[in-house]
Parts: structure tokens; C-alpha cells; sequence
């Protein structure tokens, strides 16, 4: 094994922070530009209930997204939304090739949980 | 068809955010999501693959900036009858197209950032665009931007030729993205019996001025600022008629282009304050109303923003706002639209001499100003 030092652990170092820097600076660009869409081309407000309709494509995007929404508490918390009788956000992801339906999905009273649907 | 639980959900939320990713596997459910029945008012964003790039603009798209230049270049293209647009071919020669527009009578669509109750929008924001009757667009146009697929370099320009609102010819450098784009598709379209790929579909005006660098992308190019394109191909979900298989977005750099006397853009350059001001100062249009006709206000062409009565542009679910002239005219149209809903239909003759004047403008004038707009009906409701 050997020991960086000196010169090269600076290096190695500023290398390790300029990656850190460059994942913060995009995920606070990701989360300015959901809150660009919310605040500004959406308009949206605490009265409003949201459907975010997704799929997999979204997965480096959702962290931005849900730190977005939470800032507006418009959620909580993104791991227990399935739990969550007052979130005002439902999250919809779309699975390809599976058409179970959801099972979880109150149809009498859509506004009370999340829906997880699938086509 | 949607899931059930989606389709409840789609039925009941006052917001949407369509995130799923873009492509041929997604196609149908996006479609499905925005054909589906939504509450009157809701608000609906359609991001088909969120990227960086994407999210990066739109971090730093100036919305406001956006909306007013949206707003105003609706109005233009409202305002007028033939629109000319001039370009340059790769060997320096002058290409014209003529556009002819049918005033208000075929609305704009504005893609402003903001998403209005009742609409939907694309993100990245930022164009205007109108669909004008295929059988009034004659002339040539170079494309040397870009075509769905490849953003164009210098040289790579190809000129097309329009008869009555059919492309029915090309030419360019034959390794051009733009030529091979063209020619696949007129392959394509033999091999599908894809009648109308080839019809004129669209004019539009790229106004984010975020987005400087094409990519090949219709999404970002279209709204890329300093271009103008066309379309060819389907309009059928903008609500008009060419049905197709594809609607295929061109996109051209630097154009100048005329809307009856006025220049709009010039080498690409936006000429915004000088049609905003036009409108501003208007205070009377040319008298159209037929003597002793029976008017009604089509409610649904007209909408308030605080005390000021504005026009709705309303079609295949997007919905903008344009104002009808200055603040003060449009505080006068808001009183006028109060009055005449209390008669439901009437002659306009008989209204004008009952209540001759709001503000400083006669009814006359008014009532004019609002069947200019076309949100004056006149005849049986």
C-alpha cells in the first residue's frame, strides 16, 4: 500500500471534493429546476393535489424532486407516501409489460392515498 | 387505455406532472394521459424524459421574460394576414415562404412557461406557434438548424420548396443530415401510404433565450431563441386537420420574418417592444360589425385577469392569454363584458345607444375591438 502524501493527496483530494461539488451542484439544480416548475410554471399551492406520473427513467431525478416538494410541503417524506392519508402528492409509477392493477388504490376516495399503477 | 386507479387519479387532481420518459414504449401512455379527461381547471406539465439538460434550462429559464415575448408574439400572429419568411440557402441566395394566416379566426398556441388553469405544457418552454391552412404556404425556406435527429453545421442547409402547402422538393448537399432526414421520411411515408407527411404544419418562433445551441432535440430546439421552424406533417393534436404519422419539427437559424408591414424578427432578433407597443396604442379598430346584427360574447374566448378583460386562446387544451390593447382598454372591455352579459344577445346598435361609453371608449369601439378579437358571435347563440 502506499501513502499518499503531500502533493498527491491534495490532489487526490480535490479530486474526491470536486466530484462531491459537482453531485451537490446537480442536485441543487435539480431540485431549483422542479421548484421552477412548481413555483412558477405551475403555479402550484398548498390547496392544490398533485399526480406525479413517472417511471423508471426518473430514479437520478426523484431525489431532486422530492426534496422540491418537500421545501413546499407538498411532501413530507418520499419512503412512506404509501402510508401517508394527508399527503397531498400521489406518486404513479408505470411499469411496462405489467397490468396488475393496484391494489391499493381506494377508488371510492382517490384523494386518500398514493396511487401505484401499472399499464 | 389507463389503469383505473390512474384514471381516478387523472379525474380528481388539480395538478399533473407528466414524467415519463420519452420514446416509442412510452408513446401511447402519454398520449392516453393527455387525451384523459381532466377537472376544468387543472394544470398539466409534460416533461417526456427528464435529462440534465432539460432540468439545467429550466433552472434557469426567466419564465416571466418568456411569457411576455410569448404573449406578444401571439398577438402579432393573431394580428395578421400573410406572414413572410425570408432565409438564406447555402450558396447565399434569398429563400421566401408565404405564409398566409387567417387573423383570429385561427388562433395561436403559446408555450409561456406557465402553465394556465385549464392547460397543458410542454418543459422546456418558450415558442408561439399557429398552424395555418396548408393550401395558403408557397414559396422556399432554408432549414440550417436543425431536423428531429441532428443539429445542422454550416453548409448542411437545404432548401425546400412548397406548392399549396406541399414539400415537393429539396435540395442540398446530399450527406446533409437535413437531405438523408428528408429522404428517409419521403421512404418512409411510400412504404406506410403516409399520405400528408409531407404537408406544411406548422410556423413557429423559438423564444428561450436560455437555449442558444441546437441539438437536434425538437424539444429544446423549437424554443431555441433566434430560430423560426416549421413543421410538416401531423397538426391533428394541435386540433387541425393534416393527419399524419409523425409530425416532424425544422428548424431554421437567423430568419427574418414579416407579419403583414411589420418585421417581427430581423436576421433572428425578436421585435418585441415595437408590436407591444403597437397594441398598447391602438385605441380603435377598422369597423367590422354588420349593421343591425344581434351580437353575443363567446365566454368562453375572454377571461378577467384582475380588472382587465383579456382574450383566451383556447384550442386542443392549451390555453394562453393575450391582452386586447392597453391596461385601460381592457379595464373598459371588463365593464362592457359585465353589461352585455346582462342581455345575453342583443342588437349591437341598440346596446351601443343605451350605453354609449365605457371610459373614454364608446361602445362602438368596444364592441369593434371584441369582434376584431373574434370573442364577439354574432347571429343566433
Amino acid at each position: 500500500m502506499r501513502f499518499l502524501r503531500g502533493r498527491d493527496r491534495g490532489v487526490l483530494l480535490g479530486v474526491r471534493e470536486h466530484v462531491m461539488t459537482m453531485n451537490g451542484t446537480k442536485a441543487a439544480m435539480h431540485r431549483n429546476a422542479f421548484g421552477v416548475l412548481l413555483d412558477q410554471c405551475l403555479k402550484v399551492t398548498a390547496d392544490d393535489h398533485l399526480l406525479v406520473i413517472y417511471d423508471e427513467s426518473l430514479s437520478p431525478y426523484h431525489e431532486g424532486l422530492s426534496q422540491a416538494l418537500r421545501e413546499r410541503s407538498l411532501f413530507p417524506t418520499l419512503r412512506c407516501f404509501c402510508r401517508r392519508r394527508s399527503s397531498r402528492v400521489w406518486w404513479t409509477k408505470l411499469r411496462p409489460g405489467v397490468t396488475t392493477r393496484n391494489p391499493c388504490f381506494p377508488k371510492a376516495s382517490p384523494r386518500r392515498s398514493v396511487v401505484a399503477a401499472w399499464y | 387505455m389507463l389503469p383505473q386507479g390512474l384514471s381516478a387519479a387523472l379525474g380528481s387532481c388539480s395538478v399533473v406532472l407528466n414524467l415519463l420518459g420519452r420514446g416509442e414504449r412510452t408513446l401511447g401512455v402519454r398520449k392516453a394521459v393527455l387525451n384523459h379527461p381532466r377537472p376544468a381547471r387543472s394544470r398539466l406539465a409534460h416533461i417526456p424524459g427528464v435529462a440534465d439538460d432539460v432540468l439545467g434550462i429550466l433552472a434557469v429559464s426567466p419564465i416571466d421574460d418568456i411569457l411576455r415575448s410569448s404573449e406578444i408574439v401571439a398577438w402579432a400572429l393573431g394580428e395578421a394576414s400573410l406572414a413572410e419568411l425570408a432565409t438564406h440557402g447555402p450558396d447565399g441566395r434569398e429563400c421566401r415562404l408565404q405564409i398566409k394566416l387567417d387573423r383570429w379566426d385561427n388562433e395561436p398556441f403559446m408555450s409561456p412557461g406557465v402553465v394556465f388553469p385549464g392547460s397543458w405544457g410542454n418543459v422546456p418552454p418558450g415558442e408561439t406557434f399557429c398552424c395555418p391552412n396548408p393550401l395558403g404556404v408557397n414559396g422556399t425556406i432554408c432549414v440550417d438548424g436543425s431536423v428531429p435527429g441532428a443539429a445542422l453545421d454550416a453548409g448542411d442547409g437545404v432548401v425546400l420548396t412548397f406548392e399549396n402547402g406541399r414539400l415537393i422538393h429539396w435540395e442540398g448537399r446530399e450527406s446533409s443530415p437535413a437531405h438523408l432526414f428528408l429522404e428517409r421520411e419521403k421512404a418512409r411515408a411510400a412504404r406506410d401510404g403516409d399520405l400528408d407527411w409531407n404537408v406544411f404544419a406548422e410556423l413557429g418562433i423559438g423564444l428561450n433565450p436560455v437555449i442558444r445551441k441546437l441539438t437536434g432535440n425538437p424539444l429544446f430546439d423549437e424554443k431555441a431563441i433566434d430560430t423560426v421552424h416549421i413543421a410538416i406533417g401531423d397538426n391533428t393534436g394541435f386540433g387541425h386537420t393534416v393527419r399524419a404519422q409523425h409530425h416532424q419539427d425544422l428548424v431554421c437559424l437567423h430568419p427574418t420574418l414579416r407579419l403583414d408591414e411589420m418585421e417581427l424578427l430581423v436576421g433572428g432578433g425578436l421585435r418585441i417592444p415595437r408590436f407591444e407597443s403597437a397594441r398598447d396604442s391602438r385605441v380603435s379598430v377598422a369597423d367590422e360589425l354588420p349593421a343591425g346584427a344581434s351580437v353575443f360574447l363567446r365566454e368562453a374566448r375572454v377571461d378577467l385577469e384582475g380588472d382587465q378583460l383579456l382574450r383566451r386562446l383556447i384550442r386542443a387544451s392549451r390555453v394562453g392569454f393575450v391582452h386586447m390593447g392597453s391596461a385601460e382598454m381592457g379595464r373598459q372591455l371588463a365593464q362592457l363584458k359585465a353589461e352585455l352579459e346582462t342581455y345575453g344577445q342583443v342588437p349591437w346598435q341598440e346596446f351601443a345607444s343605451k350605453s354609449p361609453y365605457f371610459g373614454e371608449f364608446s361602445s362602438d369601439t368596444l364592441l369593434n375591438i371584441l369582434y376584431h378579437y373574434r370573442a364577439l358571435g354574432i347571429g343566433s347563440i
